[in-house]
């Protein structure tokens, strides 16, 4: 293989590692801190990618994708808000299926509201101009959009690193994660943080659906190709663990990018050979929380 | 101990309707009621996962795959009778989920549920690429019936036949100690292991019982449409017995069977007559959740309670003794 | 005479707590042995580390002549040894009589059973232990709709049901008014005298312990301090100075 054609293949499994992490993490930490397994977060990534096109489209240049961002992260939020307060927030003390089903529940709703909203018809949309096309360094092209989103997600990575160990926030979270009975005693207003929390996950898989549509389109089907990418990586990496879910996404997307070369087909299937796999030697997922 | 009057009842009732309907029904209702049939079967096989010993598995849907891939790759490579294929499908269909129950059993509860997805999905994409075998994403179509079932009259009491001799060796297994031993397992898989029962080899027993049933339900399936195709085995077709069972109630053997023929006329009914289908199912769905987690066996429970003048929530205990400290509840709190 | 159970030098460390660190302990058939202690002082974790919920780091436990050390807890439950839960772990959705009768098919190996009706089955011996815990009156009841008392007894009865050799009870007043405290261990001596049971139990309340137990053993930050009848240790000048020293 070419230098050029490990590199073009490293960095697409990298890029495709970085969405993954970007919505996982989001998965991650619902998981973490309110024990829900929120199938409907697929959904959130799919209803970012549709507001971010619609907004690129009606805005242009750099602007228009910055605004993009933000617009999916505050209609994704919203919707996440209801969700978790007309919806979860009576099912927290029921079994975590119920939970887990009224989620899918939700996914069934807004798959609906998206073709309703926006047709059937995926949408394409180009890659912001600041950062396509490639740049070429010794004589190795480099696509910018894969080091755009290798870059983004190293910024989020880092500014959930801080979130978790240097706000308050932060510290309620992880005291979510590890001892829920003890988060009421320390003074943190729980529902509160649980929307919060909530809403903040579905903000992440918003994020990672606009920065996914110029490379992937906008289109239905997709909230339940993420979940199930996303879900691999959380239980690789295990649930609740950021850390862990840095390797699951680096794990799954270059697994996915090179298994592409050998066996096309089926690198997916790999990827659930790869899952099988680690759960039967950690049960938990690489780095994960043990399920109380 | 005689069972309840109103099991009785309503088993007797079903019955008799099902017996009488394909006389009153046009053949597109015939039809509807043999998927109904078919998704009976399917639901009640899934329960004795979820409702008695607690799994929950998103690979269910693989088996009823490979459970219709069995008689419609039996008819298309062997010339084998479909008939003959429904026989074998639920053997066939018993060692893939033991294998795969052995894998997934390694983990617990969630993880465990979570594993389910994956190996059901690659049973979904093993079956999607071989393409030699299975005819990928074509599928198989045309499967031949034999003549006596060609016509849907006859056909249908044939598949209410199956239905009928899967929903009994699936009752008496559940009522036997084995079946209890399930619902121990499912209330304090702990404590059952202090019993002194290996829990994880009669999980892997449920796993393959219930497999080998959905296998069974799958193959009548290929009796109703004749055809086999991929999107059987996603796991958004092991969504569905999920439903159907929440909807009837997965504490009670004939849940899952209620919440298939209210599942199945509801759904046929929204689709045909809503665009946004699934948003109303959806709906209907979360509202039951939310509000009617015990499914509509237990609502009719309570219902019953009521009118008989016992008070309509949940059966009240009998006075025990002077202490009345309330039992401390299991849950976690938020 | 061999002791029924012999634990002897086990130790089990939690990351870096040494939560039972080289503890002796004997029990001979038909004893009602006690252990005792402050809360921390390892008496649940050297119940666990008997039942099989743990294996402990060094040492070896020997039931019955056999060694049972770092078994699975479904094995050491065959060869005997029962276990009543601090936290009260019943079968909550199921009434009362189904409770009971788990433990006697178990007992019988009748578990893996495919067909015949559970619900009839050993009727007449699950009304027997029911009545000998007290709780004939709600066979039919639903476990989870007990009174907290109620489900102590029920867990009681599914120990016995299982017909153990050895009955480790966990903590068996704990939370209950002194009144309760005093039926139940009465409840526990007479069943024991019944069936000829051995019972092995913890507390952290020392006197419900003296009016039982034949012999007591007092444990503190994860050691054996004093090892006697109820009298001597009483009287030890090193037990009151843990209990009257530590915050009760």
């Amino acid at each position: 293989m070419t230098t050029q054609a490990f590199v073009l293949q490293l960095l697409t499994g990298l890029s495709r590692a970085a969405i993954l992490f970007i919505v996982a993490a989001g998965l991650s930490l619902v998981f973490g801190a309110l024990r829900v397994v929120n199938v409907a977060h697929g959904s959130f990534f799919m209803v970012g990618a549709f507001v971010g096109v619609t907004v690129i489209e009606a805005v242009e240049g750099p602007a228009g994708f910055v605004l993009a961002v933000a617009a999916a992260v505050v209609v994704v939020a919203v919707l996440a808000t209801l969700v978790e307060t007309l919806a979860l927030r009576r099912l927290y003390t029921s079994e975590h299926l119920l939970q887990l089903l009224a989620t899918f529940a939700c996914v069934l709703i807004f798959s609906d509201l998206v073709q309703f909203l926006w047709g059937e018809r995926p949408r394409s949309v180009r890659q912001p101009r600041l950062v396509s096309g490639s740049i070429n360094l010794g004589g190795v092209i480099f696509p910018r959009y894969s080091l755009f989103l290798i870059a983004v997600a190293v910024v989020l990575a880092v500014a959930l690193w801080a979130l978790m160990t240097r706000t308050r926030l932060g510290r309620d979270i992880r005291a979510a994660v590890s001892d829920p009975e003890m988060l009421g005693l320390v003074g943190a207003n729980v529902p509160l943080l649980f929307t919060v929390v909530f809403a903040l996950g579905g903000a992440l898989a918003a994020v990672g659906g606009v920065l996914a549509a110029p490379q992937s389109t906008a289109r239905l089907g997709m909230d339940i190709d993420i979940i199930i990418e996303s879900f691999a990586v959380v239980i690789i990496g295990g649930l609740g663990s950021l850390v862990g879910t840095a390797v699951g996404a680096l794990l799954v997307g270059l697994t996915f990018s090179f298994g592409i070369l050998f066996v096309p087909q089926a690198a997916l299937a790999i990827v659930f050979v790869v899952m099988v796999a680690v759960l039967m030697w950690r049960p938990y997922g690489l780095f994960g929380v043990v399920e109380r | 101990m005689t069972r309840p009057p109103v099991a009785v009842a309503g088993w007797g009732l079903a019955a008799v309707a099902a017996a009488v309907a394909p006389l009153v029904a046009t053949e597109r209702q015939v039809y509807l009621l043999m998927s109904v049939l078919v998704l009976a079967v399917f639901a009640t096989s899934f329960n004795v996962l979820l409702g008695y010993t607690g799994l929950v598995s998103f690979a269910h849907g693989a088996y009823y795959g490979v459970g219709a891939y069995t008689v419609a790759l039996g008819a298309l490579h062997l010339g084998l009778p479909p008939m003959a294929g429904v026989a074998l499908a639920p053997f066939v269909t018993a060692v893939v989920a033991y294998v795969t129950g052995l894998i997934a059993l390694r983990a617990t509860r969630l993880y465990f549920a979570l594993l389910t997805l994956a190996l059901g999905q690659l049973i979904f994409l093993v079956t999607f690429q071989w393409r030699s075998l299975t005819r990928g994403d074509d599928g198989i179509h045309g499967v031949i019936l034999p003549p006596a079932l060609s016509a849907p009259v006859p056909r249908y009491y044939a598949l209410l036949a199956l239905a009928a001799i899967a929903l009994v060796i699936l009752g008496l297994v559940m009522r036997s100690p084995f079946g209890a031993t399930l619902g121990a397992i499912r209330e304090n898989r702990e404590r059952t292991g202090f019993l002194g029962i290996k829990v994880k080899r009669y999980e892997l027993a449920a796993f393959t019982l219930g497999g080998a049933f959905a296998g069974y339900a799958g193959a009548m399936y290929v009796l109703v449409d004749r055809q086999a195709f991929p999107l059987l085995m996603h796991w958004t077709t092991s969504a569905q017995p999920i439903f159907v069972t929440l909807i009837g109630g997965l504490s009670n053997f004939a849940g899952p069977a209620v919440g298939a023929v209210v599942f199945g006329l509801l759904r046929d009914y929204i689709i045909r007559n809503i665009e946004y289908w699934q948003a109303v199912l959806g709906l209907v769905l979360l509202l039951i959740i939310l509000f009617l987690p015990g499914g509509i066996v237990e609502g009719v429970q309570r219902l019953a309670r009521l009118v008989a003048g016992r008070g309509g929530g949940p059966a009240a205990p009998p006075v025990a003794d002077t202490d009345r400290e309330p039992a401390p509840a299991g849950r976690r709190t938020p | 005479m061999t002791p029924l159970l012999e634990v002897s030098d086990v130790r089990k460390r939690f990351g870096g707590l040494k939560a039972v660190d080289g503890v002796d302990l004997r029990v001979e058939a038909g004893e009602l042995r006690a252990v005792i202690g402050p809360n921390g002082a390892g008496k649940s974790t050297l119940f666990n580390l008997v039942t099989g919920h743990f294996r402990p780091d060094t040492g070896t436990v020997t039931f019955d002549g056999a060694d049972i050390t770092g078994q699975p807890t479904y094995r050491i439950a065959r060869a005997g040894i029962g276990r009543a839960f601090q936290i009260t772990s019943i079968f909550p959705g199921l009434e009362v009589g189904e409770n009971v009768r788990l433990g006697i098919v178990a007992r019988r190996g009748e578990s893996a059973r495919p067909f015949g009706r559970a619900k009839g089955m050993h009727a007449a011996e699950v009304r027997e232990i029911l009545d000998a815990v007290g709780l004939l009156a709600v066979e039919r009841a639903r476990g989870g709709n007990l009174s907290h008392g109620d489900q102590r007894a029920l867990e009681l009865a599914i120990s016995l049901a299982l017909e153990p050799k050895l009955l480790l009870l966990d903590e068996p007043t704990a939370g209950m008014a002194p009144a309760e405290t005093a039926r139940t261990m009465a409840l526990v001596r007479r069943i024991a005298e019944e069936r000829r049971l051995t019972v092995l139990f913890c507390e952290h309340d020392m006197e419900v312990v003296f009016g039982t137990a034949h012999r007591v053993l007092v444990m503190h930050q994860g050691r054996a301090l004093v090892d006697g009848t109820p009298d001597e240790v009483r009287a030890d000048p090193e037990v009151r100075r843990v209990y009257l020293g530590s915050d009760e």
